[in-house]
């Protein structure tokens, strides 16, 4: 074997500085699984996240549907008062009470003239 | 192995390679760029889904924002037989015959039809369909829906017509058939929207942001010139001359001379929108609209203003009334119940002569008193938003006979519109000035907020003012005593108005005891707040003249209403007036 082949095969000698060691530090392990630690949170927040967000959106829906239907109870109760208030219903309920439009000389029309009022119009108690 | 061949044989691995991945990335071009926009589709349908949703229908309501037409809330029920085991039949049909009173035959026969769904009911009230819900009975499906409600029953029936279920875009929704909801379907009719959403493998709405309130679709309100309480009176009072007299057809129109609105329609006989199972469809059409009767009378009112307007006549005129009996064109004209010789024009319109009348449109020619009724809108539509409105029937002069001349003015041989009466009574109360009828007030956008009104149209000038009041003179006559319609009287106001007594014209002849009574007028006659029209076709009971049967209802309706609007009476009035025109009424 040749000088120059054998070269080939001389171990270079490593260049040390002091304080180097061959193993990572402590440090850097612990700052790489603080950052795969921080990654593995965001992403498990991220799922949690957006879990809520479909129980909300859920919630949200269901509350918003029974919204609706009370609403629809609402109007369709306003529609029951709109005839309940109506003169067809109202007049016979008062004529079934007994109640009757005024008779003539019941009601005290003031003259817009401001003349005296006839008597025969001012109602007294027991007319 | 020598160097060249390890050369070519790693170039043939290289080309290979390139080759292969040539292809790929032919293939990654075609799906990026060139199938791009169809490929997004195809992706988004994967994972989107969207739904149309309607609004509601707008509402009608009267000019003070009573609600007249709204919509009720309820569910149709479906079923999906496929989804409903034979052994489960029995009780589904059980149950749904107990809480939706259908019948079971039809519901099997339904069910075994093969049909991938099948109606079980449509527009249940939201109890009954929480009821059935709640039994969680297999193959129903409840679809949310509307019903056409009508919460005052009869009431203007015949004006706010009614609504058809009718499948528009996919919805099952409300359309207008007739009156104003026919009319006014455009602006009713709610409008459609589309949501896209994502959504999850089982086709839940995914909430990836913050969800949006619905978009209101709803339909736009209507509201009428219709005076609820008003018409409530008139109604009312209607059917009490129903009762009283048994017309074949009655009908009320009242209007506000000022602006043309109409105030209160009503029709008897009417039906049940809510309900028209019982109900005959010709009750359906508003017959105020479309019908077409001879005003008799009550035409004299108009054609002497005429008259008077022309310089023809004034109220002191004299005219020679022949004793009731008198001959012209080889035909007799009579006057009905009297017998007077010489009479102004005040007392032929105090006694509605008819050969007075003739007198007075002889003399006022046939061109001129064709050109006066054409003025008073007589053959032409009035334009009111009602469908199916008529002309009448007014020949063109052309076609004049020599009898036209005469009977024309005393209401035979032309055919008015009870509209066109309102329209032509409603020119004179209004100082001569016509104005068109309008039943329509203003359309709002509930979502906007957006009013549209319809503003107050003139259409024409019918007479002088110094006309109407010479003619508001004499048709006051005609409700003091004397006059043949003291029973149209008010307490406290002067009534203007006419009676119309015209014998019907069937199978050709004039004599068929068949008789349309009619009263119209405008009251307080000095400063008119309404005009009112009252006619009864073929009264059955008791009389037939227009002052007997129509006047006791008009004096009644006006009376309320003035009460109603505030309206301060123009005559000083004592007890005893009230007393002496409730004698007056019932006699």
């Amino acid at each position: 074997m040749s000088n120059r082949s054998m070269n080939l095969y001389v171990r270079t000698p490593k260049r040390r500085t002091r304080g180097e060691t061959h193993r990572p530090s402590v440090a850097t392990t612990l700052l790489l699984l603080m950052l795969m630690g921080g990654v593995l949170l965001i992403a498990l927040a991220k799922v949690y996240l957006e879990q809520r967000t479909l129980t909300a959106g859920q919630q949200w829906e269901a509350s918003n549907k029974e919204l609706n239907e009370t609403l629809k109870e609402r109007d369709n109760l306003l529609m029951k008062r709109e005839h309940l208030t109506s003169g067809d219903y109202i007049l016979p309920q008062a004529r079934r009470m007994g109640l009757r439009p005024p008779l003539p000389g019941q009601i005290r029309r003031v003259w817009p003239t401001g003349d005296a009022v006839d008597d025969a119009f001012v109602a007294t108690h027991g007319q | 192995m020598s160097r060249h061949v390890y050369v070519i044989r790693i170039l043939t691995v290289f080309m290979l390679f390139v080759a292969g991945f040539g292809l790929l990335a032919k293939h990654l071009y075609a799906l990026q760029v060139e199938r791009h926009d169809e490929l997004v589709v195809k992706a988004r349908h994967k994972y989107t889904a969207s739904r149309t949703s309607a609004g509601n229908r707008g509402r009608i309501f009267d000019m003070n924002g009573n609600l007249l037409v709204g919509n009720i809330a309820c569910q149709d029920i479906r079923a999906l037989p496929e989804n409903i085991k034979e052994e489960r039949r029995a009780y589904l049909i059980d149950c749904l015959v107990r809480e939706l009173d259908v019948q079971a035959s039809v519901l099997r026969q339904r069910l075994a039809s093969g049909l991938k769904e099948i109606v079980i009911k449509n527009e249940v009230d939201l109890q009954t369909a929480n009821r059935l819900k709640a039994l969680e009975l297999p193959g129903l499906r409840f679809v949310d829906t509307q019903r056409r409600q009508y919460p005052k029953g009869r009431m203007l029936a015949n004006v706010l017509g009614f609504t058809q279920r009718a499948n528009v875009e996919g919805h099952s929704i409300n359309q207008g058939v007739m009156g104003i909801e026919a009319i006014c379907n455009n602006e009713l009719a709610p409008r459609f929207g589309r949501v896209t959403y994502e959504r999850d493998r089982k086709g839940r709405q995914l909430h990836r942001e913050t969800p949006k309130a619905p978009e209101s679709l709803d339909g736009k309100n209507v509201y009428l010139t219709i005076h609820e309480p008003i018409q409530h009176i008139v109604e009312t009072e209607l059917a009490e001359l129903v009762r009283e007299f048994a017309p074949k057809t009655a009908y009320a129109i009242m209007s506000d001379p000022r602006t043309g609105a109409i105030l209160a329609v009503a029709q008897i006989p009417s039906f049940d929108p809510n309900d028209r199972r019982d109900d005959e469809r010709a009750h359906w059409t508003s017959r105020f609209v479309s019908d077409i009767y001879e005003p008799g009378s009550a035409m004299k009112g108009i054609s002497i203003a005429a008259a008077i307007d022309c310089g023809v006549v004034n109220l002191n005129t004299v005219y020679d009334c022949e004793k009731g009996y008198w001959f012209y064109a080889g035909r007799m004209l009579r006057d009905a119940g009297h017998k007077y010789e010489d009479m102004s024009v005040a007392d032929i319109v105090k006694h509605s002569s008819n050969i007075g009348t003739a007198k007075i449109a002889i003399d006022m020619g046939e061109p001129r008193l064709y050109q006066a009724l054409r003025r008073f809108g007589f053959g032409q539509p009035t334009g009111i938003e009602l469908p199916a409105e008529t002309a009448g029937i007014f020949r063109p002069l052309s076609r004049w006979d020599s009898l036209s001349i005469t009977r024309f003015p005393i209401g035979q041989g032309l055919g008015v519109t009870p509209l066109q009466m309102v329209q032509a009574y409603g020119s004179l109360a209004n100082n001569g000035d016509m104005m068109k009828l309008h039943l329509i007030d203003r359309i709002e956008d509930p979502i906007t907020g957006e009013v549209i009104r319809r503003p107050a149209v003139f259409k024409n000038a019918t007479v002088r003012p110094s006309t109407v009041k010479q003619i508001t003179a004499a048709l006051t006559l005609v409700t003091q005593e004397g006059g043949t319609a003291t029973r149209a009287a008010v307490p406290g106001y002067d009534v203007a108005g006419k009676t119309g007594t015209a014998q019907k014209f069937v199978n050709g002849t004039y004599n068929s005891g068949k008789y349309t009574a009619s009263f119209i007028g405008y009251v307080p006659a000095d400063n008119p707040e309404l005009v009112l029209l009252i006619v009864a076709d073929e009264p059955a009971k008791r009389s037939y003249y227009g002052g007997t049967v129509c006047g006791p209802a008009f004096s009644r309706i006006a009376e309320e209403t003035l009460r109603y609007l505030n309206t301060p009476p123009s005559v000083p009035v004592t007890a005893e007036t009230f007393e002496r025109n409730d004698r007056v009424r019932h006699n």
